[in-house]
């Protein structure tokens, strides 16, 4: 339920028609097209300016705002977080 | 992996508020998060009522919206009642009262003011409409900063003569450090925000939490990555350290993104800029450097007529202590009377990302 609220709101976000100037959002990169990458999240594909990350892959996930590639988003990095917060207690 | 529904796991959102409650003070404790989104995800996913109630979140001035001054919205205003004009912008200054009017008040006497969702659809309308003389309203944070460089960068590659961007283009650490300088505030961690540091990386909040002794954490927006955040700020409090931490791991790094920086090194340069409820903050703005001054709409456009000044001194509105943490939106004597989100009579109010906004969402 809460994941349908948050993906509807994504569709909101990504559309444009909301303001959030800081938000990100993950999207796997499907295709790199120069400056530009086609990148998608669920159903969602955009194509976004990828020269602020020079070095990012085809299936590489990436925080996008505002229509640019802003950071790649770790994966080993992200299990660390995951495992560290398992391991509380 | 998502990235997003790991880290929106409620049972483990459980155990790391138990262990904030094991490792909480038994003093008030006050810890503020800078950045709106960071302020909407917390009362979004109700993870106040997680958490122990001798802790108090305030909400910092990480908002671009709110703390856009009142002049940049007056002149916004100005520039959009010349002939010809179209002015692009972010959907949350739309609603953002300036002295007498607001941009959604103009968009319906002059129809010419466009949401955009990218600085880059600004080009696609100037090159729709070679006759108009296109004003974009380039206000943000290191995030969008380099975003916008960008574009003026593809508008100068493609000699573009009939777009401009009017800047409120504002740096985070030196608000964070105006604000720990301020000992009234009694702020005893900052929860930095996850996005503007992935550009900018660690180093800035390094020094700041060595300077004035107060932790430092940054952290991403799902609800385990703020809890954990607070975790590590608590962790820090109650042992009595202060360090600069990193919550975020999977996109924030120490040096952060170098190309993004060195895109803004070469389109901007560090300016004093006027934060609304702060005042002046030395070198904490940036503004287009010489090289692109015909795309400087600040010195390319000139305003048709004077601003008719609204009196300000009868308003009540809170939003200056707000954005300083020294009020919450409660305590105003307009909020969900006078100002609602439909209404706003204070940017706070505005925007997505404003703290007030999120408290009537949310509250």
């Amino acid at each position: 339920m809460i994941r349908v609220f948050l993906w509807g709101k994504w569709r909101w976000v990504i559309s444009g028609r909301a303001g959030n100037m800081c938000l990100a959002i993950p999207m796997k990169v499907k295709e790199i097209e120069g400056a530009f990458a086609q990148v998608q999240t669920g159903t969602i594909l955009r194509r976004v300016n990828i020269q602020m990350l020079p070095g990012i892959k085809k299936g590489d996930y990436c925080l996008v705002h505002a229509g640019f590639a802003i950071q790649k988003v770790d994966a080993r990095k992200a299990r660390e977080s995951l495992k560290i917060l398992n391991e509380i207690y | 992996m998502r990235y997003i529904d790991e880290f929106r796991d409620e049972r483990l959102a459980g155990k790391i508020s138990e262990e904030i409650r094991r490792i909480m003070p038994r003093r008030s404790v006050r810890i503020m998060e800078v950045c709106g989104t960071h302020t909407h995800n917390f009362f979004k996913f109700g993870l106040d009522k997680l958490l122990p109630g001798n802790l108090r979140l305030i909400s910092g001035p990480g908002c671009p919206v709110c703390v856009s001054c009142r002049d940049y919205i007056d002149t916004a205003i100005n520039l959009s009642s010349a002939p010809g004009t179209i002015i692009t912008t972010f959907g949350d200054m739309l609603k953002v009262p300036g002295s007498s009017s607001s941009l959604e008040e103009e968009r319906a006497k002059w129809g010419n003011i466009q949401v955009v969702y990218s600085p880059l659809d600004s080009l696609e309308i100037a090159r729709r409409n070679p006759a108009n003389n296109v004003i974009f309203l380039a206000v943000g944070f290191e995030t969008t900063a380099s975003a916008i460089a960008l574009a003026i960068f593809a508008a100068k590659k493609e000699k573009m003569n009939n777009l401009s961007f009017l800047t409120s283009l504002k740096l985070i650490p030196p608000a964070i450090t105006y604000l720990a300088e301020d000992r009234s505030l009694n702020i005893d961690g900052f929860l930095c925000p996850g996005h503007v540091s992935s550009i900018i990386g660690m180093r800035p909040y390094i020094s700041i939490a060595s300077r004035y002794a107060i932790p430092c954490c940054v952290a991403g927006f799902e609800p385990l990555d703020i809890l954990k955040g607070i975790h590590m700020l608590i962790r820090q409090i109650a042992s009595k350290k202060a360090s600069a931490q990193n919550q975020y791991i999977r996109a924030v790094t120490k040096s952060g993104n170098s190309a993004a920086q060195r895109i803004m090194r070469e389109c901007f340069c560090v300016t004093d800029a006027s934060w609304r409820g702060l005042g002046v903050i030395k070198r904490s703005g940036l503004k287009i450097r010489d090289a692109f001054s015909h795309f400087d709409a600040a010195k390319v456009c000139h305003p048709l007529r004077k601003a008719s000044r609204r009196p300000q001194a009868a308003s009540g509105c809170k939003c200056a202590q707000i954005l300083k943490g020294k009020a919450r939106p409660d305590e105003c004597a307009l909020f969900k009377k006078k100002c609602t989100p439909e209404n706003p009579f204070g940017p706070c109010m505005v925007s997505q990302e404003g703290v007030c906004n999120a408290y009537y969402k949310y509250s």
